[in-house]
C-alpha cells in the first residue's frame, strides 16, 4: 500500500519546478512530521511551534538542495534537527547569562541560605503574630506589605508622616522576626 | 505570532521554481576551474620559481606539492558535501590523510630550513613577497567559495565555511611552493597553518553572519 509520504519527493521536484498547489501539500504533509522532531528535542515547551515555523523557512530556503535521486526523509530530518539543535545551543547561551543570580542561592551551602520561607513558616501563624502588633505597627504590615501601597499613598490615607510610617514598618517587622524565632525555636 | 498554516500560504505564494543544484563533484569541479584560472593567471603575471624544472623531479617536494594540492581538491569536496544537510559530518575527515603527508613534509623541512638560515633571515621574504601573494590568491577564492556554498547558511556553517577556507589555504600553499623558492620552509609553515587558523577563526567568529551576508549580496544581484 503507498504511504503519503511516498508522494513526498514527487510532490518537492513539482513544486521546485513552480507547481505552488503541489508546494502547498507538501509544506501542509511534512509538518506534523517536523513537529514530532522538534519535540524531540524540546518536549511540550511552548516554543516548539516557533521552531517548527523556523524549520519551514529554512526548507524554503534551502529547497533547492535536496537530491531528487535520494530518499527524503533523511533530508527533512537532517533539516528539521539542525535547526532544532541550533535554537537549543542559542537558548543555552541565554540561560548562562541570565541564570547566574537565579541559581546563586542554591549553591550556597549554608542551611540558612538554602531556607525556603514558605516551606518551612506556616503562614497562619504570621498572620496571628501580625494579628498581635502594635495598631500603628499592624496598620503600616497591612498598608505597604498587604495591600502594597506606597509610602506616600499609605501616608496620604492615615494621614501619618512618610518618617513615621518607616518606622513603624521598622518596628513591626522586628516585633515579627523576633515573634517567629521564638515559634521556630519552640516548634524545632 | 502568525500560525503556521498562514505561514505554509504565505511562503507558498511566494515561491518561485527553483531548480535543484548540480551533483556536488560538479560543483567541486566549477569551483577547481575558477580556481585553476586563477593561479595561471597569476603565475602568468608574477612568474614561477627559476628552479621549478629541477625541483619537481625531487621526490620529497613533488610529494609535498601533490600532497597540498591532493588536500585542496578533498577539502573542496568535503565543504560542498558538508553544505547539504543530508550528507554525513564525516565527509569532514576527507581531507585527513592529505593533510597529515603535507604537514609532515612541511614540519621537516621548517626544522631544516630554521636551523640552516636562522629566523631573522626569513622575516623579512614573510611579509615582502609572501603575504602579496597569498591575498591575491585567496581572497577571490575564498569568495567564490563562499558565493557557491551559501546555502550552508542556516544548516552546518561552521563546519562547510572551516573546509572551504582550508581548501583555499591549502591551494594557496601549493601555489606558493611552486612561485617562491622557500618551499619546505618556515615561511609555508607559518602561512599554512597562520592562513587555515585565520579563516577557521573567522569562520567560528562570523559564523552564519558571513554566509548570510553573501546570500544578501545574492538576492540584491539578482533583484
Amino acid at each position: 500500500m503507498e504511504r503519503d509520504s511516498d508522494n513526498w519527493p514527487v510532490l518537492m521536484v513539482m513544486a521546485r519546478a513552480g507547481d505552488r498547489s503541489a508546494y502547498e501539500k507538501l509544506l501542509r504533509a511534512i509538518t506534523p512530521m517536523i513537529r514530532s522532531v522538534v519535540r524531540r528535542f524540546f518536549g511540550g515547551r511552548p516554543e516548539v511551534e516557533d521552531i517548527v515555523q523556523d524549520v519551514l523557512l529554512t526548507i524554503h530556503a534551502v529547497r533547492h538542495t535536496y537530491d531528487s535521486s535520494r530518499p527524503f526523509g533523511p533530508w527533512i530530518t537532517a533539516v528539521a534537527r539542525r535547526r532544532a539543535i541550533d535554537h537549543l545551543r542559542r537558548q543555552g547561551r541565554r540561560r548562562k547569562l541570565n541564570d547566574e543570580f537565579a541559581s546563586f542561592v542554591e549553591t550556597v551551602s549554608s542551611d540558612r541560605a538554602n531556607y525556603s520561607f514558605e516551606a518551612n513558616v506556616d503562614m497562619d501563624q504570621v498572620y496571628a503574630a501580625i494579628t498581635k502588633l502594635p495598631p500603628g505597627q499592624r496598620q503600616a504590615i497591612e498598608l505597604l506589605m498587604l495591600r502594597e501601597l506606597s509610602l506616600v499613598e499609605a501616608a496620604a490615607q492615615t494621614g501619618l508622616s512618610i518618617t513615621a510610617l518607616k518606622v513603624a514598618m521598622h518596628r513591626a517587622l522586628k516585633t515579627l522576626r523576633k515573634h517567629l524565632h521564638v515559634i521556630r525555636g519552640l516548634s524545632g | 505570532m502568525v500560525s503556521t498554516p498562514d505561514l505554509i500560504h504565505s511562503l507558498t505564494a511566494v515561491a518561485e521554481p527553483k531548480p535543484g543544484l548540480r551533483h556536488p563533484i560538479l560543483r567541486v569541479c566549477t569551483w577547481l576551474g575558477v580556481a585553476l584560472g586563477t593561479l595561471v593567471s597569476f603565475v602568468l603575471i608574477h612568474g614561477q620559481r627559476p628552479d621549478l624544472a629541477t625541483k619537481i623531479e625531487d621526490f620529497d617536494f613533488a610529494v609535498q606539492v601533490w600532497a597540498t594540492l591532493f588536500t585542496a581538491v578533498t577539502a573542496a569536496t568535503a565543504a560542498f558535501y558538508l553544505s547539504l544537510p543530508d550528507r554525513s559530518t564525516w565527509w569532514a575527515m576527507l581531507p585527513l590523510p592529505s593533510t597529515v603527508v603535507w604537514a609532515s613534509g612541511v614540519s621537516y623541512g621548517c626544522i631544516f630550513h630554521w636551523s640552516e638560515l636562522g629566523a631573522d633571515r626569513l622575516t623579512p621574504h614573510l611579509v615582502n613577497e609572501c603575504l602579496p601573494s597569498v591575498l591575491a590568491i585567496s581572497v577571490p577564492l575564498l569568495l567564490t567559495i563562499l558565493f557557491m556554498l551559501r546555502h550552508a547558511a542556516p544548516l552546518r556553517a561552521v563546519l562547510t565555511i572551516s573546509m572551504g577556507a582550508y581548501a583555499v589555504a591549502a591551494l594557496a600553499a601549493g601555489t606558493l611552493t611552486m612561485l617562491h623558492d622557500f618551499d619546505t620552509s618556515i615561511l609555508a609553515l607559518l602561512w599554512n597553518f597562520a592562513m587555515t587558523g585565520t579563516f577557521v577563526l573567522v569562520a567560528t567568529l562570523a559564523r552564519r553572519g558571513l554566509l548570510r551576508l553573501v546570500a544578501h549580496i545574492d538576492i540584491a544581484v539578482r533583484g
